[in-house]
């Protein structure tokens, strides 16, 4: 009797527990391998290899159905967990996708223990690759891995313009509001900041800086006569290399004050 | 060794997008030629008789990926492309409830095909990575499983690994391949698995039963259906063409059990599209309906058409990009007779009559006897005919889409028909150097062609902000808008905005944003009137308009790709002017909206105080 299949069975099934206890339990690369394996390779590997298994004999047919079986098999998979309270969560598509694994498994390993044929031939393992093509491959990897790098590094380093971030909204507490800054300007800045209401100045603050990146942060108390105007109340942002241009707007209607 | 080629060219690829975002003016240069120097030698091997079935299905793969990489490279940190923002929302409302079919109102047929964003949120859960992550794994993943699937279905229609070979490098040569088949989105992964199935039922032979085939099918078919509606109804418009081909030519399959597989994957496609998408006619007809409209009143010469290679804001392309655009299309129709012929005549291979007052070498009615019996050959060679119909849609404002958008589905035909042509003609008696340079030019200059003809100038390459440019209009100022949005305004507050913050607000802001195919409603007219009164109150109302996001960038230009807000604005692709910087500014004056947020091109109002009465 051939040993081969049922061994190969038996070890994707040991896989196929070790991949679900490893997206449920760890984190980082081992469970992202894990879970690669687990949304797209076994289970369609052991849906062919349990009703199909003359499928796994051409190796570009056999990945390409795996793919897209495994596939298949998560997005069905899918359907039918949206339909419990739980929904589709790391837990319950471990439990689909595994349970598929192993049902279609165990199908598959039953049906591989067959008598090997007599004078056949006994299969012997060799190297996908000589030594030099998979050098070869290895360097094109590290070249792609150095791709990813500059365009990464391109796209975080890409010149835009600088910009400078005003807000407003009603605080928690009642007739104050909150002013956030942000900087983006990509340097550290100064900012003076003038709240008002029409031309009665509320607050000012003449000594906001911010690192670049960096976000400021205040909640200005407003005086208890403001509801008896309907003028809006006012925030305006100057930088303190050009205070006579307000450089940043916001503003407030009165009305807006009871609601956040 | 190509291997080694294609990562030095993807490294050159990586530093003509750097240099592009630095405003460098060769980085353009240097992305074709990377391009080319993916797709020549691996064409060129993969065209030598020498190259082993195995190493053909390498190439292929290896070309299919490398150029998956190349549309990676161009956003590596997020998507940015239009469409993928679509269902990036929709994996991340799949995310955030735990369950599918939650409303997306920047495309709402998009929950109800939630393979795509099924299979990603899966990988997602289950591995830890981001959406964009799982993403750009599940495609590369189908772009494998893309080119196994081209490379196998057509050796089987032909009988030959050379030609499966040749026909799936030229169907890299269709204008959607590069970058658009490679987004985010969900035409993406059941292109593939379209082709899985067409490869599984060339592959008959290995299912002796007609109930073990259709089993095998049917996970496949689901899973059309499930992901992409169009790729469904084109499937199953080719099986019932390949089973009318089997009829006349009474090869294999049977035309029984195609006909029996072309009538389940009818009812599982039609059944979800009934049961489940059925707000998809009101999805695809507009788009259709304006497209044959346009092309009929060219015909009757009552329009003068769209001009080709120029953009909605009225840039035209470079000389070079023309000119290689329309030798793409002479190449291919020139080819394309010489491939059809020998699929369409191969029948005569018998008649002694014909035979014998023909001169045709002995290798060539092989080649034709080799198509004698193969209804899949003749239903793909029929499928050609329809591409010069296709190239005269390319010439209407509506239609160019229409067009655009076939062309993956037609090169499932013209990639095999050329493929056949050119094995052809290398039998004729060529000289080896002539023949691989004639080759390589040819097949250059249509893969480039289709990269031309498919995306604009502009969206190729990535760089400074432009206005209504899709990928080339999201950057931080957006970006940090939206962020401050999903920290500061209440999750889902219903905003307007422009084409493309509405998809910032909607996917880093967590906001519902508002959109005419969601809401039946326009707020484009809102930012285009120079005055705001009750009439403009109104439409904001009737939109449920909380929060209105003016980007006051929009008046710097017109938009690139025809349109500031929605398809079917005041306007649309007719602009002559940009937007009225007043019509933008207009808002400041209106004391009732509150300026919340202020980035200096950005500008955020709270609306709510406009329906309030005193």
């Amino acid at each position: 009797m051939s040993l081969r299949k049922p061994l190969i069975e038996s070890a994707l099934l040991t896989i196929t527990v070790v991949a679900v206890a490893l997206v449920l339990e760890t984190m980082g690369v081992a469970r992202a391998a894990a879970a690669l394996l687990l949304v797209f390779v076994l289970p369609g590997r052991a849906f062919l290899a349990a009703w199909f298994p003359y499928r796994l004999d051409e190796a570009p047919g056999n990945l390409l159905l795996t793919f897209f079986l495994s596939i298949a098999i998560a997005v069905i998979g899918g359907l039918v967990l949206n339909l419990l309270p739980q929904g589709l969560e790391a837990q319950t598509w471990a439990v689909w996708l595994g349970a598929a694994t192993i049902f279609n498994g165990l199908i598959a390993l039953l049906r591989s223990v067959r008598p090997f044929p007599a004078g056949a031939a006994r299969p012997h393992f060799t190297p996908l690759l000589p030594a030099s093509q998979a050098l070869m491959i290895g360097i094109a990897v590290l070249l792609v891995a150095g791709s990813l790098v500059v365009a990464r590094s391109g796209a975080l380093n890409q010149p835009y313009p600088g910009f400078t971030q005003l807000w407003m909204l009603p605080a928690d507490t009642p007739n104050s509001v909150q002013i956030g800054v942000l900087n983006e300007e990509g340097q550290t800045v100064s900012y003076w900041l003038v709240v008002r209401q029409g031309t009665t100045p509320i607050q000012a603050h003449y000594d906001i800086q911010i690192d670049a990146g960096g976000t400021w942060n205040g909640i200005v108390s407003l005086p208890p006569t403001i509801s008896n105007t309907q003028e809006p109340i006012e925030a305006q942002l100057y930088r303190a290399d050009s205070p006579n241009s307000v450089y940043r707007d916001v503003s407030l209607s009165v009305s807006e004050m009871g609601s956040k | 060794m190509l291997c080694l080629t294609n990562g030095l060219a993807l490294l050159l690829v990586a530093l003509a997008y750097t240099a592009s975002r630095n405003n460098v003016d060769w980085a353009q240069g240097l992305f074709w030629l990377s391009l080319l120097a993916i797709f020549i030698p691996t064409a060129l091997r993969i065209v030598s008789p020498s190259s082993a079935r195995k190493e053909r299905i390498a190439l292929v793969v290896l070309l299919g990926c490398s150029l998956y990489l190349v549309k990676v490279l161009q956003s590596p940190l997020g998507f940015t492309y239009y469409d993928e923002f679509l269902h990036w929302q929709t994996a991340n409302n799949i995310l955030n409830s735990r369950h599918l079919f939650g409303a997306n109102s920047l495309l709402p047929i998009s929950p109800l095909y939630p393979g795509l964003e099924t299979v990603t949120t899966a990988f997602a859960n289950l591995s830890g990575l981001s959406v964009y992550d799982s993403g750009l794994i599940t495609l590369g993943i189908a772009r494998i499983g893309l080119m196994l699937a081209l490379f196998l279905f057509y050796e089987r229609v032909s009988d030959s690994a050379e030609i499966g070979g040749i026909a799936a490098l030229l169907y890299t040569a269709n204008s959607n391949f590069v970058f658009f088949d490679s987004q985010f989105s969900y035409e993406s992964l059941s292109l593939p698995i379209a082709m899985t199935i067409l490869y599984v039922i060339a592959s008959q032979k290995q299912e002796k039963h007609l109930l073990t085939h259709v089993a095998l099918l049917l996970p496949l078919i689901a899973l059309v259906a499930v992901t992409h509606h169009l790729t469904g109804y084109v499937l199953v418009g080719f099986l019932i063409l390949w089973t009318v081909a089997a009829l006349i030519r009474r090869g294999e399959p049977r035309w029984g059990r195609l006909a029996l597989i072309a009538l389940a994957a009818l009812l599982v496609i039609l059944g979800w599209t009934v049961i489940v998408g059925n707000s998809i006619a009101g999805y695809l007809t507009p788009v259709f309906r304006s497209g044959i409209n346009e092309f009929l009143s060219l015909l009757s010469f009552d329009s003068s058409g769209r001009e080709l290679f120029r953009n909605a804001a009225g840039q035209v392309a470079p000389l070079w990009e023309r000119v290689v655009g329309i030798a793409a299309i002479i190449c291919i129709l020139l080819m394309l007779p010489v491939g059809a012929l020998q699929i369409v005549l191969s029948p005569f291979r018998r008649r002694l009559a014909f035979r014998k007052r023909t001169v045709i070498p002995a290798a060539t009615l092989q080649v034709w006897y080799r198509y004698r019996n193969s209804a899949a050959a003749l239903a793909l060679a029929g499928i050609v005919l329809l591409h010069p119909i296709m190239q005269g849609f390319r010439l209407t404002s509506s239609g160019w889409e229409i067009a655009n958008r076939s062309s993956e589905f037609l090169f499932w035909a013209i990639a095999f028909i050329l493929a056949v042509g050119v094995v052809l003609v290398r039998a004729l008696s060529i000289p080896r150097r002539v023949w691989l340079i004639g080759f390589a030019a040819w097949a250059g200059i249509i893969f480039v062609g289709g990269a031309i003809s498919g995306w604009p100038p502009w969206a190729r390459l990535p760089g400074s902000y432009l206005v209504s440019a899709d990928m080339r209009s999201v950057e931080p100022e957006g970006i940090q808008a939206a962020q401050w949005a999903n920290q500061y305004l209440p999750p889902q507050s219903r905003v307007a905005a422009d084409r493309i913050n509405t998809l910032l607000m909607s996917v880093y802001g967590n906001q519902r944003a508002i959109t005419h195919l969601a809401d039946n409603v326009y707020v484009a007219p809102v930012y285009f009137s120079k005055t705001f009164g009750q009439h403009e109150i109104d439409q904001l109302r009737s939109a449920g308009t909380q929060y209105l996001l003016v980007d006051t960038r929009l008046a710097t230009s017109l938009p690139l790709v025809g349109v500031y807000f929605e398809d079917g604005e005041p306007l649309a692709n007719e602009r002559l002017t940009p937007l009225d910087p007043e019509a933008l500014s207009k808002f400041d004056a209106v004391t009732a909206m509150s300026r919340i947020f202020d980035s200096g091109d950005i500008r955020l109002y709270d609306v709510r105080g406009l329906y309030v009465t005193p």
